[in-house]
């Protein structure tokens, strides 16, 4: 409480809250309490009032046709329920349209995947490592081109083994070569 | 029907979730003033308040069945209305014009004295005028209160404002408008303050 003029500083936001009419009735009850008792505080609550009062004279007008307008735009709107109803029937058909596609696209994937020809397959494999071979030169298979092969066939292996044979053979040779070097 | 009236505000949402045009139309009349108010104190031109109102009241209507009452009709509203005031000045992209003073005088009241209603539209211009020269921030929170009737919750949705920084901009926009004294004459025909009495 505060028996000067001046209000209490920690009743100023509160005082300018029930001026403006924005308190809750238990801190209002609480507030007037307050004010009856102290002079400073009941001041500036008078002239925040009529301040808020001045305020809400000072309010502009609102053309009434415009506030009936309002109300009137939304006779051409379409109903909630039935743009919901449009949506939905909307979600469906993108929902059979993505199915469809995706049928589509598994029975095409399935026929462009399948071996049409039993017989290719070793022919692919043949070349597979004679492509590895010249573009690495190597002398050796490749570690990839033989996994491969064996797990085509038997006979992809062994066809592989022997197209390399050759190199095979020729090692020996370089070994016994290069220690012939050595050799006082 | 006064629509204010929470329980039948809440039948009336119920009724026009499941598409009763009708029941929105009752809740409309009701909010259509304060958010045409609202529009005008966010964009100061009352053309593109109007349709700024209007986009906020069709949104309202499509998306009425996503309101769940976890606050005031009105504020969801107002929400709702700041989405518009943004899209619409970023469609603009201009300035927005001042009111002008004379476009917005008070209705007088019907029999008022010629002399007493003149004295109050002097005063009323004087105080929009007062408002208008305050800064933004205290300039809309004091506008949507007492111009647009908004509570503090409508107004923290319309500003997209947290509930204690709007309580402390009305503070001190009402404290800068009060130091201009600009109440002190302004009820002195009226009523005097009751500190002011013998």
């Amino acid at each position: 409480m505060n028996d000067s003029r001046k209000p209490c500083e920690n009743r100023l936001e509160e005082i300018s809250l029930l001026a403006a009419g924005c308190l809750a009735d238990r801190e209002e009850r609480e507030l007037r309490q307050h004010l009856a008792m102290c002079d400073g505080c009941r001041e500036r609550f008078d002239e925040l009032a009529s301040l808020s009062l001045g305020l809400r004279a000072a309010k502009p007008a609102v053309d009434a046709d415009s506030v009936r307008n309002l109300a009137r735009s939304l006779l051409h709107a379409p109903s909630p329920a039935s743009t919901a109803g449009q949506s939905r029937t909307a979600d469906w058909r993108v929902a059979m349209l993505a199915f469809t596609v995706l049928v589509l696209v598994a029975v095409m994937s399935h026929f462009a995947l399948r071996p049409t020809d039993h017989t290719e397959q070793p022919e692919v494999v043949q070349e597979s490592p004679q492509v590895a071979r010249e573009e690495l030169g190597s002398p050796l298979p490749t570690l990839f081109a033989l996994r491969r092969a064996a797990a085509e066939s038997d006979e992809s292996f062994d066809r592989l083994l022997a197209q390399y044979s050759g190199s095979l053979v020729s090692e020996p040779f370089r070994f016994q070569s290069i220690s012939q070097e050595f050799v006082p | 029907m006064d629509v204010s009236d929470t329980s039948l505000e809440g039948e009336l949402i119920r009724r026009a979730q499941v598409g009763e045009q009708r029941a929105f139309q009752q809740i409309v009349q009701q909010h259509s003033e304060p958010l045409l108010r609202c529009a005008l104190t966010l964009c100061r031109d009352r053309q593109l308040a109007e349709d700024i109102a209007q986009e906020t009241l069709l949104e309202a209507w499509r998306s009425i069945g996503r309101f769940d009452g976890r606050c005031r009709f009105s504020t969801w509203l107002y929400g709702i209305l700041r989405h518009r005031f943004l899209k619409a000045t970023q469609r603009v992209a201009r300035k927005f014009a001042e009111l002008p003073v004379e476009d917005a005088a008070p209705i007088a009241a019907p029999n008022a004295d010629p002399l007493r209603e003149s004295q109050r539209a002097e005063d009323a211009a004087r105080i929009r005028q007062a408002v208008a020269a305050l800064p933004d921030e205290h300039r809309l929170v004091i506008e949507l209160r007492f111009f647009a009737d908004a509570t503090l919750d409508d107004i923290a949705a319309a500003l997209d404002i947290p509930l204690g920084t709007v309580k402390s901009r009305l503070h001190n926009g009402l404290e800068k408008l009060r130091h201009q004294k600009l109440a002190v004459n302004l009820f002195s025909t009226d009523r005097e303050s009751p500190t002011r009495q013998p």
